[in-house]
């Protein structure tokens, strides 16, 4: 199932929160990036059926995601930490289960299944109130899964998780992914994302700014450096015969470690192999260091209208 | 089927979180108060202890004193207030609203089992405590009891609706309803001429005057205050209710809450 | 990184008491509740009094009406004969204590409540500052509030009689007048401010603090009216607390007529001083009771 934003446009008064936005999410995993204020949060809250659009419209398959239809076949876990803190996270799961209209039965089973993914079942007879920065975020993501829907909203789920934690989750997803939902993570932790992430989302200043694969997305910014850490021998032979190459711009030697920056990876790996040929060089060591989500977002967000 | 499952369940969430909320315990407090005084004040008649000559004066005592003075201009707005505003004003506060918003349940829906997770809690408070007042009041109380019931009851249909509807408009709900019930009941009320029709208390106090006058509560001074007849301020307050649900519903399933997240 | 290296440097400068810090708290407190439109509105509400007696100390003063009415607007003013007492600014402060209260339950969930329900304390006291600086700020923060819907408009409303004489004598006449709207005003402040901290503090949200706070200034001040009915003991009126207040204000100076009423005056003073001792020693337990990390 899709999730759908087709010229979506949403004022808050005289602010901007998103701006003609128009994408198809889903299925698989789908970043969300973007820097505060950018409207990721407006996004959310658009797709989870809070805030209706100004204009432009967005659907959750074909229902508009402001319909109670729609919220049936969609999960949120919001960032805020506000939940009914005298209940049990057990309590709390089971209830917002019984609001889906199951029986007290099943709703019971759906639960213990929930807190079972999210690894809660054992510690969710603790009262909300007394329960960590991480339970809390695990009992959240667990009312949201807890009626297998075809859409999940995930707005910073790991945030406060300690790392065997978010490696859980992390796989947790992908098995979600995996069978055919569609998942819309909000998250600044990008470094972890981007691995998860079938595709992703960036935006600022409400505006869709790239959309795509990591490396689809590198591509469209031909025209922006890109760092490459190379480490051969003999290096400084081999830092002056990179110079030479017409796609290269700058190489800077510290020790064995070559920094080369290009404008256009793609042509310059090719040159590097038959230079690496070429020269018998010893290359120990190659590795980008910007192509990740971080440093497209920043190159993007500058270029930004 | 589902759908009512559901509603039932948000229903009983509701209802439990109000009967254990620490309202529930700060309401009880002047409600006891109101109960001493009674015991204190005693609208006993005919004997040497007693202040009245008769169950007339003594009537029209409880009846001045304790129904219009206390139960009707604090007790009862008060206990409406304490849940009223807090069913959904609660979860707005809380922010909690959010996890009701996402799920599959019409807003509307959300809207009616508020209220009726709100109704027998306050109907329960009022009507029960007004029963208990009666019977410490003795034989005027017994008196007063079924012929103030209605006007009661009325009201307090009146004052849970409307303080649905403040939940579900202004952020501040219990200090608008405190403002409303205190303020602009006691001020518009108590003001010479008609503009005390736009008030509650003004048609339950028509509704008691009419009620009382056959037990000798005598009529309030016209140059003050005119009252309409029982039957018409009875189906003021019910329009004032059904008024009030239906813009209660218009502005719930329309309204965006920005505030949750 | 090399903490240096960020470009940290200490404080050189030579910090000034804490409790000095309690003026940036009240400043901070006062600017969240004028930052309210519930703020606004409430003000509003407690204008129309403030109004009512301004056009009618404007009528009085400056549209000849025949003696009698005069003396009848004068009554209802709380004025007592043809010249302005203390009493009339103070019965002007008296019924404005619907809207303080009203204001109150709202200040103090705001400004006390959600230090305590969204866990802002730990802001506060990880300062160089303590309880006591935390406790001073709200107190006159709230009091601050309270003297704007109170001591302001009753001072106003005096330097307008005096503006609507033909001299200024009287201003240098009635010169009590000011001190004792002063004196009143800060008993209630006092009061009040202590009482709402405290009880924001233990209650939090805002409607069983507005339950609590009407039942304290509203219900127990109908049932003491009713009460003193029918020749029902003056006694009963202690129960209310803001005719308690007002006795305090009047005992600074000495305007009784019998000693009954100097004695009641006393016992007013004993009660509000053991009751605001009482709810300062619970608000001290309670902003304690807060876990800190050291």
């Amino acid at each position: 199932m899709q999730l759908a934003f087709d010229n979506v446009t949403k004022l808050y008064g005289p602010v901007i929160g998103v701006n003609d936005i128009s994408c198809r999410i889903g299925p698989g995993i789908t970043g969300l990036f973007g820097a505060n204020g950018a409207g990721k949060s407006t996004m959310m809250k658009l797709a989870s059926g809070q805030l209706r659009p100004t204009s432009g419209r967005v659907t959750v398959g074909q229902r508009s995601a402001w319909s109670s239809a729609a919220k049936r076949t969609l999960g949120f876990s919001p960032e805020i930490n506000s939940f009914y803190e005298e209940m049990t996270g057990r309590d709390f799961v089971y209830a917002m289960t019984r609001l889906y209209g199951y029986s007290a039965a099943e709703a019971r089973e759906r639960t213990e299944d929930a807190l079972d993914e999210v690894g809660m079942r054992d510690r969710a007879e603790r009262h909300i109130a007394g329960c960590s920065h991480g339970m809390r975020q695990r009992i959240k993501l667990a009312q949201a899964l807890v009626h297998d829907p075809a859409v999940l909203l995930l707005d910073e789920p790991t945030s406060g998780i300690d790392p065997g934690g978010r490696k859980h989750i992390g796989d947790l997803l992908v098995g979600w992914a995996s069978r055919g939902k569609t998942i819309l993570i909000s998250s600044h932790i990008l470094a972890e994302v981007e691995h998860l992430a079938d595709s992703i989302l960036m935006i600022a200043r409400g505006r869709i700014i790239a959309s795509g694969t990591i490396a689809e997305v590198r591509e469209l910014i031909e025209d922006q450096p890109f760092t490459v850490e190379v480490v051969a021998e003999p290096p400084r032979q081999m830092a002056a015969a990179l110079v030479n190459l017409d796609v290269v711009q700058s190489v800077e030697i510290r020790g064995d470690v070559l920094t080369v920056r290009t404008r256009n990876p793609a042509q310059f790996y090719g040159q590097l192999s038959d230079l690496v040929i070429d020269g018998g060089y010893d290359v120990r060591r190659l590795a980008p260091l910007d192509s990740g989500a971080d440093a497209v977002f920043g190159y993007l967000e500058q270029g930004a209208p | 089927m589902k759908l009512l499952r559901a509603c039932g369940t948000l229903m009983m969430l509701s209802f439990r979180r109000l009967l254990w909320s620490t309202s529930t315990l700060m309401v009880a407090f002047p409600l006891i108060g109101s109960g001493l005084f009674l015991l204190r004040r005693r609208y006993t008649y005919g004997d040497e202890n007693s202040r009245y000559f008769d169950v007339y004066s003594a009537f029209t005592a409880f009846s001045e004193e304790f129904v219009l003075a206390l139960f009707v201009s604090f007790l009862l707005p008060i206990c409406a207030l304490a849940y009223a505003t807090m069913s959904i004003g609660g979860d707005r506060e809380d922010r909690t609203l959010l996890f009701l918003l996402v799920r599959p349940l019409p807003r509307t829906l959300i809207v009616v089992s508020k209220l009726l997770a709100t109704l027998p809690l306050v109907v329960g408070l009022v009507v029960g405590s007004f029963w208990v007042y009666c019977k410490l009041a003795g034989e005027v109380g017994a008196i007063a009891y079924p012929i103030y019931l209605p006007a009661v009851l009325y009201m307090t249909l009146a004052y849970v609706s409307l303080f649905h509807l403040f939940a579900v408009t202004f952020r501040h709900s219990t200090i608008v309803a405190l403002a409303y019930s205190l303020f602009m009941e006691i001020f518009i009320g108590n003001m010479p001429g008609i503009v005390k029709r736009v008030t509650v208390t003004f048609f339950g106090k028509s509704m008691i005057f009419e009620m009382g006058a056959e037990h000798g509560l005598p009529e309030p001074d016209p140059e003050w205050f005119v009252p309409v007849t029982a039957p018409g301020a009875g189906q003021t307050l019910v329009a004032i209710c059904i008024g009030a649900l239906v813009l209660t519903l218009w502005v719930f399933s329309r309204r965006e809450y920005r505030d949750l997240t | 990184m090399g903490i240096d290296n960020a470009h940290y440097y200490g404080w050189e400068g030579r910090l000034q008491s804490p409790w000095r810090s309690s003026l940036a708290i009240v400043r901070v407190a006062l600017l969240q509740v004028f930052r309210r439109k519930s703020y606004w509105v409430v003000l509003a509400l407690g204008l129309l009094q403030f109004l009512m007696f301004w056009g009618l100390i404007y009528a009085i003063k400056q549209v000849n009406f025949p003696q009698q009415v005069q003396d009848e607007i004068l009554e209802f003013m709380g004025f007592e004969g043809a010249g302005a007492t203390e009493n009339g600014y103070v019965t002007f402060m008296q019924q404005q204590s619907v809207i303080v209260m009203i204001l109150l339950a709202f200040a103090g969930s705001l400004l006390v409540g959600a230090d305590f329900r969204m866990g802002s304390l730990p802001f506060y006291l990880s300062r160089r500052i303590d309880r006591r600086h935390y406790i001073l700020g709200k107190l006159l923060a709230i009091s601050t509030v309270v003297a704007l819907m109170t001591v302001l408009p009753a001072i106003l409303l005096f330097l307008e009689y005096g503006f609507l004489t033909a001299s200024l004598d009287y201003w240098v006449d009635h010169w009590r007048i000011p001190v004792s709207v002063l004196v009143y005003g800060a008993v209630i402040c006092t009061v009040l401010s202590i009482l709402i901290v405290c009880v924001s503090a233990y209650l939090q949200r805002v409607a069983p603090i507005a339950i609590t706070w009407s039942s304290i200034f509203v219900l127990l001040a109908s049932m003491s009216r009713l009460l003193r009915r029918d020749g029902g003991s003056m006694y009963w009126g202690l129960v209310d607390p803001w005719r308690n207040m007002r006795y305090i204000g009047r005992l600074c100076f000495g305007t009784f007529e019998t000693n009954e009423e100097l004695n009641f005056a006393l016992w007013a003073l004993a009660i509000m001083t053991v009751v605001c001792g009482v709810a300062l020693a619970l608000l001290v337990r309670r902003v304690r009771a807060v876990e800190i990390v050291e």
